[in-house]
């Protein structure tokens, strides 16, 4: 089991990519905190980790406030003493150009998917320094890596997040703590779901989106969680500030 | 369950060689290349050893007979090829006013023809499979121009650009194609730059050591195995911040 004995926590973990991260960890052997605002589907998603026969704790937070992370943090810290990795996966996408973003809307954005993953590293960095390193994956995004028409905001907050990865990697590289990157491809989750559930044809949209890379499909979570547990475990003891595009060749084009 | 079968490319030592043995622990079948046929001989004997199921597979990659060849044995002994890894290479840093025609082709004949020539003689079987994951390695300098002279770094460079336009084309066809990219690695062929300036150089890279080649073959098993299912065309650096 490659995260055997580390304690884990994950954002967003309710649904989705989060969710799947935090079923693999528990499946990989790591204690598993998940974070997020769903109560009831986090509830659901932390009972599925303990199925996986390990401890597993839902906690309460909204990404955009710094004090409800401080304590989710702190609580983490006086079950479990710290934690040891950490993936930053929570993310929240609206629609719109700059003409037509409001700066309420911006704001949301760049609140949750990047001072959300800033916030979350400040409180657990000390821990995980105290522990001797670690690991932490940001979940950015293909639309961090490339231009995509018509969501500004979800872009730049995803290109942001992988300079937040960059940057963090060189500054604790010296205390054993890697930072890595995921970017996920359009994936089967809820939030991709909810974001074509506008479009005349939500079934098509979805086949449209597949079809535009190379593997002709869209990713599924559980894919996406097999990168990022990767990065997280030891196996990948060499890989810091790097960026692994799993976007079933979307970014290659 | 059917035995998976990699062919290692340069795999006598190096990257290439940790690539076999992760690969060999794992339960593959191994091919071993590289050029000298005493050496594949040694590293196959010592696969087996172990456990595990090697064959020796020499050939030159930059000539495409002998390519051809060499996937002949492998089919013929194991009937399919579900794994290609291409390490071989040549590390003959020459500054660009002393770089002659015959350096600049030593060079790509290696690291850009041989990955291109083994990946020309194994897509088709892979592609008849409709399966296959072929992993290509790049280069750091293939991103900063690096250290090791212009025809290095544009043979790197090429590989990298190969790689993801042939991740295109063969994405469709049930076959994932992807890229490491190492910096400072403890190889042979690196270690007497490593020995000139151990120092100086751990201390450019943020992790403050140089990688083992154990730690990129991981990052090749992660891409080649079925968990990557997702990743085509992707370049993943193995660098240490560097």
């Amino acid at each position: 089991m490659r995260l055997a004995g580390k304690t884990a926590l994950v954002t967003g973990a309710s649904r989705g990519i989060g969710r799947a991260t935090a079923l693999a960890c528990a499946r990989q052997g790591a204690k598993v905190a998940l974070l997020g605002i769903d109560d009831a589907q986090g509830e659901a998603a932390t009972a599925a980790c303990r199925a996986q026969g390990t401890e597993a704790r839902w906690l309460h937070a909204d990404l955009g406030n710094e004090t409800e992370i401080e304590a989710a943090l702190r609580s983490i810290a006086d079950a479990w003493g710290g934690i040891d990795v950490l993936v930053n996966n929570a993310g929240v996408y609206r629609k719109g150009t700059v003409l037509t973003t409001s700066l309420e809307d911006w704001e949301r954005l760049m609140r949750v998917n990047l001072t959300g993953a800033f916030l979350c590293s400040k409180y657990a960095l000390p821990s995980m320094l105290e522990r001797g390193g670690g690991s932490i994956v940001n979940v950015a995004s293909e639309a961090g890596v490339v231009g995509i028409a018509g969501q500004v905001a979800y872009n730049v907050s995803k290109a942001a997040l992988i300079s937040l990865t960059q940057s963090m990697a060189l500054d604790f590289a010296a205390q054993h703590l890697r930072v890595n990157c995921v970017c996920p491809g359009t994936t089967l989750t809820p939030l991709v779901e909810e974001a074509v559930a506008g479009e005349s044809d939500p079934a098509a949209a979805l086949e449209r989106l597949g079809g535009m890379r190379p593997l002709g499909r869209l990713g599924r979570p559980e894919e996406i969680a097999e990168a990022i547990v990767f990065l997280l475990s030891d196996a990948a003891a060499y890989a810091t500030g790097a960026v692994l595009c799993v976007d079933g060749g979307y970014t290659a084009q | 369950m059917r035995r998976r079968v990699a062919l290692v490319t340069g795999a006598t030592r190096g990257i290439g060689r940790a690539v076999a043995e992760r690969f060999a622990r794992e339960g593959y079948a191994v091919a071993v290349n590289a050029r000298a046929e005493d050496d594949t001989n040694a590293v196959a004997a010592a696969l087996r050893s172990t456990g595990a199921d090697a064959m020796a597979a020499p050939a030159d990659v930059a000539s495409s007979g002998a390519v051809a060849a060499m996937l002949e044995t492998v089919l013929g002994a194991w009937s399919r090829l579900d794994v290609l890894v291409t390490c071989a290479g040549v590390f003959l840093p020459v500054p660009f006013r002393e770089l002659d025609e015959r350096a600049w082709h030593a060079m790509i004949d290696v690291h850009l023809t041989g990955t291109f020539l083994c990946c020309h003689h194994a897509a088709p079987v892979m592609v008849a499979q409709a399966a296959g994951a072929i992993v290509t390695v790049s280069s750091s300098s293939a991103l900063t121009g690096g250290t090791s002279g212009a025809h290095y770094a544009a043979a790197k460079g090429g590989v990298l650009s190969f790689s993801r336009a042939l991740a295109r084309e063969l994405a469709p066809h049930g076959v994932r194609v992807n890229t490491v990219i190492p910096a400072k690695v403890e190889t042979d062929m690196l270690r007497p730059a490593l020995q000139a300036d151990a120092q100086a150089l751990a201390a450019s890279i943020p992790l403050g050591r140089w990688g083992q080649p154990t730690e990129v073959a991981e990052v090749v098993a992660f891409l080649a195995s079925d968990a990557a299912s997702f990743m085509v065309g992707a370049a993943v650096e193995v660098t240490g911040g560097y």
